[in-house]
């Protein structure tokens, strides 16, 4: 009978869904693109395996008859390596304040003398004696490790590649515009230059024309102003970790000369330079 | 006779609609989570800080430490290491994924590296002389 449920009909339907979904496909899936994108403390990461691999590194830990304990840290290794400072822990911001300063020439540590480190962030080390810590008297120890410029690394903060990068990334490949301003240009200037200097004179303006021409209309002023205000631009935004406090940290024991063990912590800061 | 027909039309294609709807919402779910748990673990982002943090990781351990790390049995990966800055750039072989490269930092004192087309990882640290020293090599799982 007319109009009955048939496997013809269901077949048919379903070549229909089967053509809708395919169309879906074609509009949309074919267009989008899975990406992955991460999100976390990375500074707070590197602060953490950064301080986990001081506590066993060779140029700070107590070694006897060859071997290293990881966790005790030798005061005669530090004393040698570090800035070392006895004052009262009166304020630890007002310490903080002196140590993040870019002019503390005192802790800069060579990166010859401590291999361990991440080259392309500034990094400071405290170590901390907290036995007998108290506002007349605290023995800190303190690094930074400043980052290892690059040829690279010059090379980009360079205002003049600065400028240039951004000229080259601002174009839009509208050469419509220019052209039409240094056939404008060329036009007037071989005039001038005809009127002047001849033949040769005509020639000459025309070049001239066409170039100034065709700089001149190449970029909108606002893509000048932007290149100038870029080339111009020194990055003062910084990420501090959090991890610079002296209630955080990793515990560690340190051992002086005279065999006693004082109880202390190490906090490793990280600072980098927002992208 | 027409609103029969048209009736019969309606409630055939209510059903295979239902059905598939009921099977698209069983299927869809689980296949996302799959795409979804297959593309975090293989990215290059998760691959090049996971074997950045593990190399940093190799320098915690006193005398000798051999790390191993296979991020995907499917994916090769080209791997590159400069100045303590490395990069990872994936092969997906997938309309539907780039192949873009990510990098991440890494502390340690290993030298400059490169791999094409590997997934496997193996990071060794010695101590000698009371220096650490750190090496990395790469294979691939075919």
């Amino acid at each position: 009978m007319k109009g009955d449920i048939t496997l013809s009909t269901i077949i048919e339907n379903l070549l229909m869904i089967g053509f809708a979904l395919l169309i879906l496909y074609l509009l949309y899936f074919s267009k989008m693109f899975f990406t992955t994108s991460l999100e976390q403390e990375s500074n707070e990461r590197y602060s953490i395996l950064l301080a986990n691999g001081l506590i066993s590194h060779e140029k700070l830990v107590y070694e006897k008859n060859g071997r290293i304990f990881r966790g005790i840290l030798d005061a005669k290794k530090l004393d040698a390596l570090f800035y070392k400072t006895e004052t009262g822990l009166r304020n630890e911001s007002e310490f903080r304040e002196k140590i993040l300063n870019p002019t503390f020439k005192e802790g800069k540590l060579s990166r010859k003398e401590l291999d361990i480190g991440y080259n392309q962030l500034t990094i400071y080390i405290y170590i901390i004696d907290l036995n007998d810590c108290n506002e007349n008297k605290c023995v800190i120890w303190a690094g930074v490790l400043l980052p290892i410029e690059t040829l690279d690394d010059w090379v980009k903060d360079n205002p003049v590649y600065k400028f240039f990068k951004c000229m080259y990334e601002s174009f839009d490949n509208n050469w419509a515009r220019p052209t039409a301003t240094c056939a404008g240009l060329a036009a007037t200037g071989a005039i001038i230059g005809g009127l002047i200097g001849g033949p040769v004179g005509a020639l000459i303006g025309a070049v001239v024309g066409c170039a100034a021409g065709f700089l001149g209309n190449m970029y909108s002023a606002a893509e000048w102003e932007n290149c100038i205000k870029e080339a111009g631009r020194d990055v003062k935004d910084m990420y501090v970790s959090k991890i610079l406090s002296f209630k955080q940290g990793l515990p560690v024991n340190i051992i002086y000369e005279d065999g006693s063990i004082h109880v202390g912590r190490i906090i490793v800061g990280i600072v980098r330079e927002k992208p | 006779m027409k609103a029969q027909l048209f009736k019969k039309w309606f409630l055939s294609l209510f059903f295979i609609a239902l059905i598939t709807a009921l099977i698209l919402y069983n299927f869809l779910p689980y296949f996302f989570e799959s795409v979804s748990l297959f593309l975090s673990l293989s990215a290059a982002e998760v691959v090049a800080d996971q074997l950045a943090t593990l190399i940093t990781a190799s320098s915690v351990a006193p005398f000798y430490i051999e790390i191993t790390y296979a991020p995907s049995k499917e994916i090769k990966y080209d791997v590159s290491a400069k100045n303590r800055r490395l990069e990872v750039k994936p092969y997906y072989n997938s309309p539907v994924t780039r192949d873009i490269t990510k990098y991440a930092f890494y502390g340690v004192n290993l030298p400059d590296f490169s791999f094409e087309k590997v997934n496997i990882f193996s990071i060794t640290k010695i101590v000698e002389n009371s220096k650490s020293i750190y090496s990395i090599s790469a294979s691939s799982s075919d």
